[in-house]
């Protein structure tokens, strides 16, 4: 089983933001940077991997109840998003891994 | 009175639109259409504005002074400024957040400047194609700024949308005009969209060509044929 706590101990990314259950598991992996397009098709408990970081990804992320943002490629996240992520507990992560990178760790971890 | 617009036109300083796309065409052009107001709109960048604003002095139109800003998140969004001096102090700003990257003549076409004499007069040599990177709040922050008014383009498109890119309009963004594009009907769009229907919905032509400038088929109420009033039907307030 993959959560939010994995990412830390095992994969080392950075929680960028508080407040959030890191209990919670991932079920399904997504990549895409069109909102609209998640919108359509992410999924409930996906982790979500995108280069967006404007204040929209946190509405989406709620609106599906993801289980969290991955920010790939070392990006800087804006302030106002963090902010607003930690007044709705939405976990999002950082790393400087590509997205087949993560995509790879958590093949490797068991997520088929 | 209803006034006819088109206030998203480039010129052939935007690498995908036709040399043709001279001040002189541009502005005759729509005045031979009828238009009341047009504004030309080149990608991340404005050397040939002052040019239209030139030929358009002796002539019954009148020429809004703006930009098509595409944004770190990819979305396109028209910013439109009532003198110049605004829209230039805007410019400056935003000419310091362009990704550098070399233009490519031969794969994308020639990014000319033009005088009112439609003579070329110069080229920018980095791409128009790069993204400002600075954030759709920031750039909205930095036009209004500087005096000028936002509208967010094409959004029935499935690319450099604000909907498509981020999903839908932030309600806290100080947005009173949207655009659609000629082929969207916005009523059968907007069905889809319903928080749409409170903003005043433009079509304006997005023309690369002489062609496709906007017949006066699309209207706006303004009190009064000035910038003044077009700026008051668009964004409200003064």
């Amino acid at each position: 089983m993959i959560t939010l706590q994995t990412l830390i101990d095992n994969f080392g990314y950075k929680l960028l933001t508080d407040g959030v259950d890191t209990s919670r598991e991932i079920r399904s992996l997504g990549c895409c940077d069109l909102l609209s397009w998640v919108m359509a098709n992410g999924k409930e408990d996906e982790a979500w991997i995108t280069v967006q970081t404007h204040t929209n990804i946190l509405a989406v992320t709620s609106l599906l109840d993801m289980a969290c943002i991955i920010i790939p490629e070392g990006i800087t996240v804006e302030t106002a998003t963090l902010e607003k992520a930690n007044e709705k507990n939405i976990p999002i992560f950082s790393t400087s891994e590509s997205p087949y990178a993560i995509f790879t760790r958590f093949y490797e971890s068991g997520l088929r | 009175m209803k006034a006819s617009y088109d206030l998203h036109i480039h010129s052939a300083l935007s690498p995908c639109a036709e040399p043709e796309m001279t001040p002189n065409n541009i502005v005759n052009m729509s005045v031979i259409k009828e238009l009341d107001f047009i504004a030309i709109t080149d990608h991340n960048a404005i050397e040939n504005v002052q040019a239209a604003l030139e030929v358009a002095e002796e002539l019954p139109i009148i020429v809004v002074p703006g930009i098509e800003v595409q944004t770190k998140e990819d979305v396109h969004i028209l910013c439109l400024f009532k003198e110049f001096s605004s829209l230039k102090s805007f410019y400056e700003e935003l000419i310091c957040n362009i990704q550098k990257i070399p233009h490519d003549t031969k794969k994308f076409g020639d990014q000319n400047i033009l005088n009112a004499d439609d003579q070329v007069i110069g080229t920018l040599t980095h791409s128009l194609y790069a993204s400002i990177q600075l954030s759709v709040d920031e750039i909205i922050e930095r036009a209004i700024g500087c005096g000028g008014g936002v509208i967010p383009c094409h959004l029935d498109r499935a690319s450099y949308s604000m909907i498509a890119n981020l999903g839908f309009i932030a309600p806290d963004l100080p947005i009173r005009s949207v655009e659609f594009s000629p082929a969207c009907d916005p009523i059968e769009f907007t069905k889809r969209h319903l928080y749409l229907r409170k903003y005043e919905m433009l079509i304006n032509s997005d023309a690369h060509e002489l062609v496709n400038i906007s017949e006066p088929v699309h209207h706006i109420d303004v009190e009064e044929k000035t910038i003044e009033a077009l700026f008051k039907a668009l964004f409200g307030g003064k």
